[in-house]
C-alpha cells in the first residue's frame, strides 16, 4: 500500500473523535485575526486577566473607576486576547515512508490530518507542506472544519518522492515569509545528514516546533523483524546503498545502542527548542496514541 | 572399545577432516540475503567495528563452528560403530537358512527367509556370514560382502526335497571354531531337527540357536520313510522282498488301499501287500529284474516330498560255473548250497572251478592247488591298473572275499605253516588256495566262514553287479550282493562303493552304468517333524543381538539435542 485513499483518510468517525482535543501553544505572537490561541499580549480581549497602573496612552475605557474612587489612583483592566494560530503541517514523503507494510506514510498522514482537523476546529490556519529533499507547498491553507475535506484531498494525492533531506528543507522553510506559528514535522527523521544537520537547520526556523516521529518497534529492536536474520545485504531504500551485515548479538547490541543515541539526540533537540516530540507507532491505532498525547484533552506546547 | 566400521587411523582422519572442512566452510564468503530497509544509517555504524565475514578473514563464529563440528563428529562416530563391549566384537554369527524338506511346509521357508533378512542387518558385516543349507551347503554371504546383496541371492533359493544339511554345516563351523578364539553363534532359521550328537560335539566356544518360523497350524503328515529290498523269505535267488514303511503324525492310519505300487508299467494290486506291524508293508517275491518300483501314497498332507518313493530293483541272475574234474569234494557242498550258482559246461560258464591237476582255463578261475605249487596260502589275481594302490586293492579284495573272517592263526598252527595272502595284478581274476586249507582235516571247512568264502569268491570272479537294498537322501549308498547280507552292514558301509556318494536330495542318479538308482526317501524327521530339544529355540520374528539402546542410539540422540540447541541459539540471535 503506497498511500491512503481519500475515503480511507477522510474517516468521519476518526475526525469526530478528534473534536474533544485542543491544541494550545504557550506563547503566541499577535499578528493575525482572532482565534482561540492565547496571545502573548494583553489588551481588550474577552477574559479579565489583571489590573495594572494606568500610564498615558492606555485606553480610558479600561480604567476601573471603582478603585479610583476608593484609592484615588488610576488602574486599568488587563484582558487576555485570543488569536488564530498558523499551523504548518510538514509531512515527510521520502521513500522510507513508503517502504514497509504498513508504510509509515499511512500513520503520518492520519496524524497530520488529525492535527489539521484539531487546529481547523479551533479556527486556526492549517497549511500543508510536504518534503523529501525539497520543500513543496500543497495548495492554499484552510481555517475551518468545513475545509478539512480539501486538506484530506491534498493528502490523498501525495505520492512518494525521493530521499530525505530535512536540514535543507528546514533551511528553505526558514527563508519563507510565513506568519509565525506552529510547525509540525511528521517524519521518521531518517535523514542521512544526521541529527546534527537537522539541529543546525531547525534553529533557524522561527516557528514553534512539534516533532511527530513515526516509528516502528523494530526500529529500536530489529530482532522483531523476521527478515533480520543471518547474513544480510541491507539496501537503503533512499540511497540505493547496500551494507553487508552478519546479524549476531554484538551487531544487534551495537545497533540498539546507536538507535538509542539517535532517539536521545532527537529528544534533546526537542527539549532545547522548547518544543514537543511525539513518537507515533505506525503499527498501532493513531487515535489511541493521540488520546495519550492529548491527556488532558489539550496539548500545550 | 572398538570401531567396527572404521580403522582408528581412518576414524581420526575423519574427525580432523570434518573439523577442518567446517572451519574452511565458515571462512567462505557467503551469499547475502538482500533486505531493503528504511535506512542503513544505524547499521552502517553498528557494523563499523564488526565487519562481515570475508574469505580468509578472522575466524569469529566459534560457537557455530563448535556445534557443527560436534554434530558431525557424533555422526561420524555413529558411522564408525563404536562398540564398548569386547565380548560383542569377539562374537561371530553364522546364520544358517534351512532349505530342506523339513522347512518346506506351508510358508515356513519364506518366513524363515524373512526372519533371516531382518536379523542379518543387525550384525556387523565382519562378524557375520550367511549359509544356505539345502541339498548342499552354500555360503550366501561372506563377511566381506554387503548385506544388500543377500536379498537377491536368497530369492534364488527354494526349499528342496532334501535331507537337511544344517548339521553338516554345523560340523564344518565346529571344526573351524575349535581353533578360533572368539565365540561362534550359529543361528538356524528353520525347522530342521538338529541331532543331539551334533550339539554334544560342539566346542565350548560355539552356541547354536534356532529361530522357528511362526506357525499356529498343526503339522499333519504321513509319508514313506523306508523302501527297500532284501533277500526273499522264500529263498528264491532271482526274487526280492520289498519293505515299505509309512510313518504319520497327526494324520489317519495308512492301509494298503492308500498305496499305489507299480513295477515298470505294471500295477500291483493292493491285496498283494502284507501288513507288518503298525506301519510296515511287505511285498513278497518281486522278480529282481532291474525294473523300477514306484510307491505312491494317496491323500493330502502338509509335506508332499515324502508321498512318493521309488527304487531300482536288483538284477539277480545265477552265476554259471564250470567244475573241473579234480575239484576237491570238500568244496562241493558249499557250491551246491549256493542257489546263485549253477553248474554248466565250460563253454557256457562264466567261472571255472579247478582242482589240482586240472588244465588251466581262460575263464576267471577258483583253483585249489597243492602247497608246493604256490608260495602263499591265498593268492589272488586282481584285474586293474598297475598304478593303483595295491595295498588298498588287496584290502578291498580280501574284504570282498571274506578271507579276513578266516581263523588264520588256527589253520597256521594246524599245518605248521604261516597263512598269508598275496595279491597279484593280472589279466584275469583268479583265487588260488592251498588244498590243505579246504581239506576236511582243517577246521576252516567246518567254520561258518567257509561257505561265505566260496560264495564271495564266485561272485568276485563273476564280477557280479552290486545293487542297493535301499537309497535314502543323506544316507550312504551301501552296495549289496548275495554275500553282504551275511556280513556286518556297518563295516561294509565303510568300504562300499557308494560310500563317497552320499546325496542329500532325492532324485535319480547314476553312479556307473551298472548302478542306476533313485533316491526318493527323506529322513524320518522330515515326515514326522521333531524338534531340537536341547538347543535354544524361539519363534520371535526378529531379535537383535544388540540392545535397542545401544551406543549409536545415544549418539544420534545427542546429535539431535545439539541440533535443537543450535536452532534455539539461532532463534535467540546468539549465533548467525
Amino acid at each position: 500500500m503506497a498511500r491512503l485513499t481519500f475515503d480511507e483518510l477522510f474517516d468521519s468517525e476518526f475526525l469526530s473523535a478528534l473534536e474533544v482535543f485542543d491544541l494550545r501553544i504557550k506563547r503566541f505572537i499577535r499578528q493575525g485575526r482572532h482565534g482561540e490561541q492565547l496571545s502573548h499580549d494583553r489588551g481588550f480581549g474577552q477574559e479579565f486577566k489583571d489590573f495594572k497602573a494606568y500610564v498615558p496612552g492606555d485606553d480610558l475605557r479600561a480604567v476601573n473607576w471603582s478603585i479610583y474612587q476608593r484609592l484615588g489612583r488610576l488602574f486599568v483592566h488587563v484582558f487576555e486576547e485570543y488569536q488564530d494560530l498558523p499551523v504548518y503541517l510538514l509531512v515527510d514523503l521520502s521513500k522510507s515512508m513508503f517502504l514497509e507494510d504498513p508504510p509509515r506514510i499511512v500513520a503520518g498522514l492520519r496524524t497530520a490530518l488529525a492535527l489539521g482537523a484539531i487546529a481547523a476546529g479551533q479556527h486556526d490556519v492549517v497549511s500543508l507542506f510536504s518534503f523529501s529533499d525539497n520543500l513543496e507547498m500543497q495548495t492554499k491553507p484552510i481555517s475551518s472544519k468545513g475545509q478539512l475535506i480539501f486538506l484530506a484531498r491534498q493528502m490523498a494525492e501525495l505520492d512518494e518522492l525521493d530521499k530525505t533531506n530535512l536540514s535543507d528543507v528546514l533551511d528553505e522553510l526558514s527563508h519563507q515569509k510565513l506568519r509565525r506559528g506552529l510547525l509540525v514535522i511528521v517524519s521518521d527523521f531518517f535523514d542521512p545528514s544526521g541529527i546534527e544537520a537537522i539541529d543546525d537547520a531547525i534553529r533557524k526556523v522561527r516557528h514553534k516546533i512539534l516533532l511527530m516521529q513515526l516509528t516502528k518497534e523494530e526500529d529500536a529492536d530489529p530482532e522483531l523483524n523476521p527478515e533480520i536474520v543471518g547474513d544480510l545485504r541491507l539496501v537503503d531504500c533512499e540511497l540505493d546503498e547496500a551494507i553487508d551485515v552478519t546479524i549476531e548479538p554484538q551487531v544487534i547490541r551495537e545497533y540498539k545502542r546507536i538507535y538509542g543515541t539517535f532517539n536521545e539526540a532527537l529528544i534533546e533537540l526537542a527539549d532545547s527548542l522548547g518544543s514537543g516530540l511525539v513518537q507515533i507507532d505506525c503499527e498501532k491505532d493513531i487515535l489511541d496514541q493521540l488520546s495519550v498525547m492529548f491527556q488532558t484533552r489539550n496539548l500545550l506546547i | 572399545m572398538n570401531l567396527l566400521n572404521l580403522s582408528p587411523l581412518f576414524f581420526g582422519a575423519g574427525l580432523a577432516g570434518l573439523a577442518v572442512g567446517l572451519y574452511l566452510l565458515q571462512q567462505l564468503r557467503i551469499r547475502y540475503t538482500r533486505v531493503p530497509v528504511p535506512t542503513t544509517l544505524f547499521w552502517a555504524e553498528a557494523v563499523r567495528d564488526a565487519p562481515v565475514r570475508v574469505f580468509r578473514q578472522r575466524f569469529k563464529h566459534w560457537l557455530a563452528w563448535l556445534l557443527a563440528v560436534l554434530i558431525c563428529w557424533l555422526l561420524w562416530l555413529g558411522f564408525a560403530d563404536l562398540r564398548t563391549d569386547r565380548s560383542e566384537t569377539a562374537n561371530f554369527y553364522a546364520l544358517i537358512l534351512d532349505g530342506s524338506a523339513q522347512n518346506a511346509v506351508g510358508d515356513d521357508f519364506e518366513i524363515s527367509k524373512q526372519q533371516l533378512l531382518n536379523d542379518v542387518r543387525s550384525y556387523p558385516n565382519p562378524q557375520r556370514e550367511v549359509y544356505y543349507a539345502g541339498e548342499h551347503n552354500l555360503k550366501l554371504l561372506s563377511y566381506d560382502e554387503e548385506t544388500k546383496v543377500l536379498q537377491q541371492r536368497l530369492d534364488d533359493q527354494t526349499p528342496v526335497s532334501a535331507r537337511s544339511s544344517v548339521e553338516d554345516q554345523l560340523r564344518l563351523l565346529a571344526r573351524d571354531a575349535v581353533n578360533a578364539e572368539n565365540q561362534v553363534h550359529a543361528i538356524v532359521y528353520g525347522r530342521t531337527a538338529i541331532p543331539q550328537e551334533v550339539i554334544d560335539d560342539l566346542p565350548d566356544n560355539m552356541i547354536v540357536e534356532q529361530r522357528l518360523p511362526e506357525d499356529e497350524s498343526e503339522f499333519s503328515n504321513r509319508g514313506i520313510v523306508a523302501l527297500g529290498v532284501g533277500e526273499p523269505l522264500s529263498g528264491a535267488w532271482d526274487k526280492v522282498d520289498v519293505l515299505i514303511r509309512i510313518l504319520r503324525t497327526n494324520a489317519d492310519d495308512v492301509d494298503s488301499e492308500d498305496l499305489t505300487i507299480t513295477i515298470g508299467d505294471q500295477a500291483i494290486a493292493s491285496d498283494e501287500l502284507d501288513v507288518v506291524g503298525d506301519s510296515d508293508f511287505l511285498l513278497k517275491d518281486v522278480i529282481a529284474d532291474g525294473s523300477q518300483l514306484q510307491v505312491s501314497l494317496s491323500g493330502e498332507d502338509d509335506l508332499e516330498f515324502d508321498n512318493e518313493a521309488s527304487l531300482v530293483l536288483p538284477i539277480r541272475t545265477q552265476i554259471p560255473i564250470y567244475l573241473g574234474n579234480n575239484v576237491p569234494e570238500s568244496i562241493l557242498p558249499a557250491i551246491n548250497a549256493d542257489t546263485a550258482l549253477i553248474v554248466v559246461p565250460e563253454s557256457e560258464a562264466e567261472v571255472a572251478v579247478l582242482g589240482p591237476g586240472d588244465s588251466p582255463s581262460s575263464l576267471p578261475t577258483f583253483r585249489v592247488v597243492n602247497e608246493s605249487d604256490q608260495e602263499q596260502a591265498f593268492e589272488i589275481w586282481y584285474v586293474g591298473p598297475q598304478d593303483e594302490n595295491s595295498e588298498r586293492a588287496l584290502d578291498r579284495t580280501i574284504e570282498r572275499l571274506g578271507i579276513e573272517q578266516i581263523d588264520a592263526t588256527a589253520i597256521a598252527q594246524e599245518i605248521e605253516r604261516q597263512i598269508t595272502v598275496t595279491l597279484h595284478f593280472g589279466d584275469q581274476r583268479i583265487v588260488s588256495v592251498w588244498l590243505p586249507v579246504v581239506e576236511d582235516e582243517f577246521n576252516f571247512r567246518e567254520s561258518i566262514s567257509f561257505p561265505l568264502f566260496i560264495s564271495k569268491s564266485m561272485r568276485y570272479l563273476a564280477n557280479e553287479a552290486p545293487w542297493y537294498a535301499y537309497l535314502a537322501a543323506g544316507r550312504q549308498a551301501i552296495e549289496q550282493s548275495a554275500g553282504t547280507s551275511l556280513a556286518d552292514t556297518d563295516a561294509l558301509s565303510e568300504l562300499a562303493v557308494g560310500t563317497y556318494f552320499v546325496r542329500n536330495a532325492t532324485g535319480e542318479f547314476e553312479l556307473t552304468d551298472e548302478l542306476p538308482g533313485v533316491i526318493s526317501l527323506l529322513d524320518k524327521t522330515s515326515t514326522i517333524r521333531s524338534s531340537s530339544t536341547s538347543i535354544g529355540s524361539e519363534t520371535v520374528a526378529n531379535t537383535s543381538p544388540y540392545p535397542l539402546w545401544e551406543l549409536i542410539t545415544w549418539l544420534m540422540l545427542l546429535a539431535l539435542a545439539l541440533v535443537v540447541t543450535e536452532w534455539y541459539i539461532y532463534q535467540r540471535r546468539l549465533m548467525p
